[in-house]
């Protein structure tokens, strides 16, 4: 049980439950298995095979933006066994078609065995005239600049964008699922038993998560978790957390912080692993070390079984607060699929307006999807943030957070997990149960705004996603030059304006 | 033709002498009159998917000198229509309700002259005119706060003709048919999404007077 404010440290008490754990269960505990303080469900199987986990973290290593030795690739309607075959034997080691590990009837990741260049094996495949199309499984970041936790409860977010007179019209979007395709968000109170490396040896350390203290777990619908484990999802980075919360944190409860639409359901959907996910993996594949620092990634293959699984089960918005600089039509697919399903897409545009400002994707496939939509990040003066990519493909803007006007209190600030408890930078043994302020900016964080709106239009009344798109634009507050611009798009979200939407003159 | 166009005025002159000749006879007159009226607006599809009809009733009443010179005849009108409907988003087609109660008020002021034909029968008398329209219109919808009322005046004309029957001594009751047109520029709302701008429409109203 969580008490007291956020804003300061909040901790469980270890969970009551493990004094009472049967002789049994001790005893599992000692056969290195994941351990559960709770009833004895199924031992939850890591998603990620060693050959997997390693060739992750040389793409770590070596700053590569695939999973080395990871395509996917979609073959043309009417391909059958035989001809998958046929394609395949056009690659070095010519894998077999049970290698295939499909996404949807015609698109399948395939991990080819001894050979790291995703890129060759995709143009090779490309050229088979049973494949439609073929890249490497490229890695995406979640789209964050983090920055320093401190202490503050101010959400000039909210207000730049007049939620409280929204949430006069629209008190929350009840009864609307709005899918966060990220590092997840903790859907269990429970402690874990993982392995971990401790500086001289794999251990196994006791690793508490909790839910949000701040988000009604009621709430939450059923996720799942695509590239760490079949267990209950877990957010074991922050930013999912972050990110969910700005969609549908718990509000009007005397505690911490509001969410846009805070009586939709928020389902978790984990396609980003994060450092302590693969250094997790590693050890409990029985690798001594560490994992490199920057091995937080987003495979491609498991964000678009994510987009997938959320248009097939009952979420009607997604967000994606995560990109990357590859074009796939593997997501132009999935997408498509989703809005056809009538789900609307928030995505965030990018944060490398100052690294060269390349397009970001999928991101940039926006303007071709009428009921998907790139967004842009603003600072508190309603100027654009200086990180926020710029191009024909920003198609609206919102808080996003900018340091430079402000310091901290120019970021966005939702409750999310205590950064020094799992700081993978000076923590060994971490742990993912304690909440507080927690503030950064991005264009991750400009996304959920746009999603958490979405969802508030939907329950209104308004279904179609390209009509959820549209009445969003028309009803932005310009900024930049007159009209649509690169900078900012159509401009500024305005909640109130899109949820009172139009009369007869006005 | 011209020569048809030519008899044709010749007769209606011919028709207004005895007018000519009561004005000459009886000095300027008035009458108050009252109406109920029921208007056809222009804006169909507008009106249709905001308040759920395309037409909109209402009553109003005015003031009229007659025999200025002649037939002629000056009037001012006032009345008043309301409606209720929801505030929506209408998206390639297809129209969204957003559930949010809005309820328009038009007040049309009408200022005009026109001629009163010699009566037919000896009791109803014709008449015909024009003029011009101040459209007053308010919407009001649940929760509005300032720059989010509309309040707005829009000018236009209007053209009508009727006929009146005296009933007893100096009380008429009457039918008008009237058009009116109140253009919006720039419209926003479903007048835009429709690609419609005019608020006025065609008014068919039964009166009853008082005066001579």
């Amino acid at each position: 049980m969580v008490v007291g404010k956020l804003g300061a440290e909040v901790s469980l008490p270890k969970p009551i439950v493990r004094t009472l754990l049967l002789p049994g269960l001790v005893l599992a505990a000692g056969l290195s298995l994941p351990t559960v303080a709770a009833q004895q469900a199924p031992r939850p199987e890591f998603l990620t095979t060693p050959a997997q986990r390693e060739a992750i973290e040389l793409a770590a290593v070596r700053g590569l933006d695939y999973i080395p030795g990871e395509v996917i690739v979609k073959f043309r309607q009417g391909t059958t066994v035989a001809g998958q075959t046929r394609a395949l034997d056009a690659l070095r080691s010519r894998p077999t078609a049970d290698r295939l590990q499909w996404i949807s009837d015609r698109t399948a990741r395939l991990q080819v065995d001894g050979d790291v260049d995703s890129p060759a094996i995709a143009a090779a495949l490309s050229r088979q005239p049973e494949v439609e199309y073929a890249h490497p499984n490229w890695l995406l970041k979640p789209k964050l600049v983090p920055n320093d936790t401190s202490f503050g409860l101010r959400q000039w977010n909210l207000t730049a964008i007049n939620m409280p007179g929204a949430w006069d019209v629209n008190p929350g979007g009840a009864g609307i699922t709005v899918a966060v395709i990220d590092t997840g968000m903790t859907s269990v109170t429970a402690t874990y038993g993982f392995k971990t490396w401790s500086g001289s040896a794999i251990v196994t350390d006791e690793m508490p998560f909790a839910i949000s203290p701040d988000f009604a777990a009621a709430r939450i619908a059923p996720g799942r978790d695509f590239v760490f484990w079949t267990g209950p999802v877990l957010d074991s980075d922050g930013h999912g957390t972050h990110v969910s919360a700005t969609v549908g944190q718990s509000t009007n409860n005397n505690l911490g912080f509001a969410g846009m639409a805070y009586n939709a359901k928020v389902m978790p959907l984990k396609a980003c692993l994060s450092f302590w996910d693969v250094q997790i993996l590693r050890s409990e594949q029985g690798v001594p070390g560490y994992a490199a620092l920057n091995s937080d990634f987003c495979p491609t293959s498991a964000v678009i079984s994510a987009i997938r699984y959320a248009a097939d089960n009952g979420a009607k918005v997604i967000n994606l607060s995560l990109g990357g600089t590859n074009p796939s039509p593997s997501y132009v697919d999935a997408l498509n699929y989703a809005v056809s399903r009538g789900v609307f897409i928030a995505m965030a545009a990018g944060n490398e307006f100052e690294d060269g400002n390349p397009t970001t994707y999928p991101a940039s496939y926006a303007p071709s999807i009428q009921g998907a939509m790139s967004v842009g990040a603003v600072g508190r003066s309603n100027t654009r943030a200086p990180y926020s990519t710029t191009g024909s493909f920003v198609e609206i803007v919102a808080p996003g957070g900018n340091g430079r006007d402000g310091g901290s209190a120019g970021l966005i600030w939702q409750a999310g997990i205590f950064f020094t408890d799992y700081d993978p930078e000076v923590i060994i043994f971490p742990r993912f149960d304690r909440y507080s302020d927690v503030a950064i900016q991005g264009t991750s964080m400009a996304s959920p705004h746009v999603a958490g709106l979405a969802a508030l239009i939907m329950s209104q009344g308004i279904t179609s996603p390209a009509a959820v798109e549209a009445i969003i634009t028309r009803t932005a507050l310009d900024l930049g030059t007159a009209g649509r611009d690169n900078d900012f798009g159509a401009g500024l979200i305005q909640p109130r304006a899109a949820l009172r939407g139009f009369g007869m003159v006005r | 033709m011209r020569t048809r166009v030519v008899l044709g005025v010749l007769a209606l002159l011919i028709t207004a002498a005895p007018v000519f000749a009561q004005t000459t006879r009886e000095g300027i007159g008035g009458r108050v009159f009252a109406w109920g009226d029921w208007q056809q607006m222009t804006a169909k599809e507008s009106f249709d998917a905001v308040t759920g009809a395309a037409t909109m009733s209402g009553a109003g009443g005015g003031a009229e000198v007659h025999r200025l010179w002649r037939g002629v005849f000056v009037r001012g009108s006032v009345s008043s229509m309301k409606a209720e409907g929801e505030r929506l988003f209408v998206f390639d087609g297809t129209v969204f309700p957003l559930g949010i109660p809005l309820e328009i008020t038009m007040t049309p002021i009408e200022l005009g002259a026109g001629w009163r034909f010699a009566p037919v029968g000896g009791r109803l008398v014709p008449y015909a005119g024009a003029g011009a329209l101040w459209m007053k219109y308010r919407e009001t919808s649940t929760g509005d706060v300032g720059s989010e009322r509309v309040n707005e005046t829009y000018t236009g004309a209007v053209v009508f003709g009727g006929i009146d029957v005296s009933v007893w001594r100096f009380v008429s009751a009457g039918a008008e048919v009237a058009w009116r047109t109140a253009k919006v520029k720039d419209p926003a709302g479903s007048l835009e999404a429709f690609g419609e701008d005019d608020l006025g429409g065609v008014s068919v109203r039964v009166m009853v007077s008082i005066g001579r």
